[in-house]
């Protein structure tokens, strides 16, 4: 039996420093404003994708992500989510040549959608990251 | 005293050789642009084409400043890169509006990308013979990228390889 072909992939898409970015769907377990699953980890977007930049302000949204291993984090933003179905044909692979110097490792592939580019993130790439400022913190 | 014909058939003979010689002499197309106000050539054959610079480029976050964005070519997507600080020169795009500039699509043997320039000068088949080797006085950081030198309307261009370019560009520089 042959597979479907995928028409669309369901992504969550948020802004941050007037960019677009967005990461699969499937990897977000749920979203909240308050502080009550205060028993995973809280990182935020802007530490990950500016580390060496403090943080302008704290996550208004967070997203809890399962990433590699099943291991449960939460991702701050400091903007509203929304969930969208990004049609296969505007999803591109990064260029080959901006490949090679791409200074943000969880940045996968690109979408030209309505008009606007969306940077589309590679969860388990955020996590890696995530663990390794909570390590520089922790040390 | 009108003009001795043997002499009107004679040159017209000279002209003739001259002619033939050039069609002996192997030439090569080149695509002359401008770059902060220096002249630069690539090989006609890894320019695939020429688009307006007022092209719409889409901005990717998370990469080094030489990196313009994305541009949309019949619904692929190709990196446009600035060549300014790999080639030692300031960065134009401020100085000069986008419509007055171009975006080649260059490919290279393994790679291939736009490349914003300041102004397309022209395309033209040029003698080999006319291109003269990189002069020992070039500056030590366009040594690398550059395969010789050619006067063009009285202006001095350098010949480029657009191999060594992304080479260099892809390891970190400019």
């Amino acid at each position: 039996m042959s597979a479907v072909p995928l028409l669309s992939l369901p992504v969550v898409l948020f802004r941050h420093a007037g960019q677009n970015f967005a990461f699969e769907a499937q990897y977000v377990s749920r979203q909240g404003v308050g502080d009550d699953l205060q028993h995973l980890p809280l990182i935020n977007y802007a530490d990950l994708f500016t580390p060496n930049l403090q943080a302008a302000a704290t996550a208004v949204q967070w997203l809890e992500l399962r990433g590699s291993l099943a291991r449960r984090w939460r991702l701050g933003l400091q903007a509203p989510a929304e969930l969208i179905e990004l049609p296969v044909d505007c999803i591109y692979a990064l260029p080959a040549l901006l490949q090679t110097r791409q200074q943000f490792s969880a940045l996968r592939a690109l979408a030209l959608y309505q008009n606007e580019l969306i940077a589309l993130l590679d969860v388990s790439a955020l996590q890696r990251l995530a663990d390794k400022l909570v390590l520089e913190v922790t040390r | 005293m009108s003009e001795s014909q043997l002499e009107k058939l004679l040159a017209q003979q000279h002209t003739r050789e001259q002619d033939i010689v050039d069609v002996d002499e192997p030439v090569i197309k080149l695509v002359i642009f401008s770059l902060a106000e220096y002249y630069f050539a690539l090989p006609g054959a890894t320019i695939k084409e020429v688009l307006q610079g007022d092209e719409a480029v889409f901005f990717v976050p998370g990469m080094p400043s030489s990196v313009e964005g994305v541009i949309n070519v019949r619904g692929d997507i190709e990196s446009v890169i600035k060549l300014n600080g790999l080639l030692g020169l300031p960065d134009s795009a401020e100085k000069s509006p986008h419509h007055s500039s171009s975006i080649l699509l260059a490919h290279g043997n393994a790679m291939h990308s736009g490349l914003r320039v300041e102004r397309l000068l022209d395309v033209v088949d040029i003698a080999l013979n006319q291109i003269q080797p990189a002069p020992d006085a070039l500056p030590e950081y366009l040594q690398p990228y550059v395969t010789g030198l050619l006067e063009f309307n009285d202006l001095a261009v350098a010949v480029l390889d657009i191999d060594a370019l992304f080479a260099a560009w892809q390891q970190g520089q400019g």
